[in-house]
């Protein structure tokens, strides 16, 4: 992994400034939005709803499909530049690259549409008034920050997902398609809820209806009850080191 | 400290059934100024890639630095500095940001405030002081040419590997160039790939002549000059004709090119031998009715050792 920290440093530092900002702005009006919209409206689809549900809703839904959108092209945009060879004759492992391509994508994304808009609904979203029959109390600080630890792992991994594609295919419009192919089973996974197969899925922490009745795993547990997802997070955890592993040996055994 | 900067041995590559490289056998000996001639499609480019552990090889070895390419390619490339022919950059990051990037990258480029002051330095040697927070990529192929050298010196390299350095340049930007490489002469191996033979003869202490996959020369530029008939520069006034015929059927000229200048007649004689210069002399002094203005060896052109090697026409 030589070279990992300077490949890192080199990644983040496309975050700091105007790519950063942009990003921050857009996902505050993004999820922000969305949540204020959605708690601030009576809607029927909404009533009893628990208002940090939602906040999960988006924080699932959004960020992933943003990871996907940006890590789709970390390797294409390289090739496209035509920057890999000169990067790669530094010395510098073609695993670093990789892993610092994963993990400096995933990172800026975690902290700007997961933890920053995480904690900006902590602040507000309580304070919505229940009288449209959402129920916004705070949840407890250390579970909430759980869950968007949770969140960020399913980032991480979609993130990881489109980057180890892009080892393979060189189209970003291939890697798209198929990242988004597993976001929408991960969305809406086949099979009852309750299968056995579901508590190891990672897409199982955060299946569920958003009405009230049937709260995703995760959201549960931030309400107090007890956490039965650990299987899926060690799932994704080591499906995570292994798109790494992957994408790693397969862009290792690429001539360039 | 290893004789050899760059050493191959049997280096191959095929690719299915094309032959790129075929056994080439590849010394650059530590502190020479290494000109690696080629024509386009020799496979200059491959043998750079494998150099950089970019392609592997059908067969053979490369060591770079005394380190393995393939095995040890980490450490191997710690020391080199490299400009690839036709240098690209990450279009979002300033010309300063490209330069601090690759300093991170390298091992034994300064930090901190030395950084910074290597960073300018390098941005002034290049003409680009005034740049340094421009985009690369909205930079012309000369400005990124300029920059692509200054990236490849901030790590402060044992080996610097060249590719095509003066390719794109106007006459003003390739003498910068080729005044660079012989700053760095003593200071560092230079191996630089160019189709330029002028480039070659000008500043390389060492040649090599690819061709169609194999070194088809190898060695110190004098003996690679050495190689063909030797040539001489004559001008003469008077009964040329009868001379020149006379000349033509000695058995050591090999043959006389005759360029008219005014009254006067310039003769480009290729002779057969070197040593041959002395009989040529003689036959011009005891001819009768001609005037010798002019008689001195031409100058040993690298492009007639080049063509004549790779046997190809002028």
């Amino acid at each position: 992994m030589t070279g990992f920290w300077a490949l890192l440093r080199g990644e983040l530092s496309r975050w700091v400034g105007r790519r950063g900002l942009l990003h921050l702005l857009g996902w505050t009006l993004l999820i922000q939005g969305q949540l204020y919209l959605s708690l601030t409206n009576s809607w029927d689809s909404y009533s009893a709803f628990w208002g940090f549900d939602l906040v999960v809703n988006l924080l699932w839904l959004f960020p992933p499909l943003g990871a996907i959108a940006v890590a789709q092209s970390a390797i294409a945009e390289e090739r496209a530049w035509d920057t890999v060879g000169w990067v790669l004759a530094r010395p510098v492992t073609r695993a670093a690259f990789v892993t610092s391509k994963i993990v400096g994508t995933a990172l800026p994304l975690i902290l700007l549409a997961v933890v920053t808009q995480g904690l900006i609904a902590y602040v507000w979203v309580p304070d919505i008034e229940p009288e449209r029959g959402f129920a916004a109390v705070e949840p407890d600080l250390g579970r909430y920050a759980a869950v968007l630890g949770v969140l960020s792992l399913l980032v991480l991994l979609f993130v990881a997902l489109s980057v180890a594609l892009g080892t393979v295919f060189r189209r970003r419009a291939t890697v798209a398609t198929i990242s988004l192919i597993v976001f929408l089973l991960f969305t809406f996974p086949p099979g009852e809820r309750s299968a056995t197969w579901h508590e190891w899925f990672p897409g199982g922490l955060v299946e569920g209806q958003n009405n009230g009745a049937d709260y995703k795993r995760i959201s549960e547990y931030l309400l107090g009850g007890s956490f039965d997802g650990a299987g899926a997070v060690a799932v994704a955890a080591i499906a995570v080191l292994a798109l790494t592993a992957f994408g790693a040996w397969r862009f290792g055994h690429e001539e360039l | 400290m290893t004789t050899h900067a760059i050493e191959t041995r049997g280096l191959s590559k095929h690719y299915g059934d094309l032959v790129v490289l075929d056994g080439l056998d590849l010394e650059v000996q530590t502190g020479s100024v290494y000109g690696f001639l080629r024509p386009n499609g020799a496979g200059k480019s491959t043998t750079i890639k494998l150099i950089f552990d970019l392609i592997r090889p059908t067969a053979g070895s490369v060591t770079v630095l005394g380190h393995d390419a393939q095995h040890d390619g980490v450490l191997a490339r710690s020391g080199v500095g490299y400009l690839p022919q036709q240098p690209h950059f990450h279009p979002y990051r300033t010309v300063r940001g490209v330069l601090s990037y690759m300093a991170h990258l390298s091992p034994r480029a300064p930090r901190g405030r030395v950084l910074h002051r290597r960073i300018d330095e390098l941005l002034d040697q290049a003409g680009l002081a005034g740049k340094s927070r421009r985009r690369a990529g909205v930079l012309s192929g000369g400005e990124r040419q300029r920059l692509g050298i200054a990236q490849a010196l901030i790590g402060d390299p044992e080996l610097l590997i060249l590719d095509e350095p003066a390719a794109g340049l106007d006459p003003q930007g390739r003498r910068e160039v080729l005044d660079l490489i012989e700053q760095m002469r003593g200071r560092a191996t230079l191996f630089f790939s160019t189709h330029l033979l002028d480039d070659v003869q000008r500043v390389a202490d060492t040649v090599g002549v690819l061709c169609a996959g194999n070194m088809i020369a190898e060695g110190p530029l004098g003996e690679i000059l050495e190689a063909p008939a030797a040539a001489y520069t004559v001008r003469v006034l008077g009964e040329t004709t009868p001379v020149r015929a006379r000349l033509e059927q000695e058995p050591w000229v090999v043959g006389i090119e005759t360029h008219l200048r005014g009254e006067q007649e310039l003769w480009e004689v290729q002779l057969a031998e070197r040593h041959a210069g002395g009989l040529l002399l003689d036959a011009l002094v005891d001819a009768v009715g001609l005037d010798v203005i002019e008689f001195h060896p031409t100058d040993p052109s690298l492009e007639f050792a080049y063509f004549d090697l790779v046997g190809g026409e002028r």
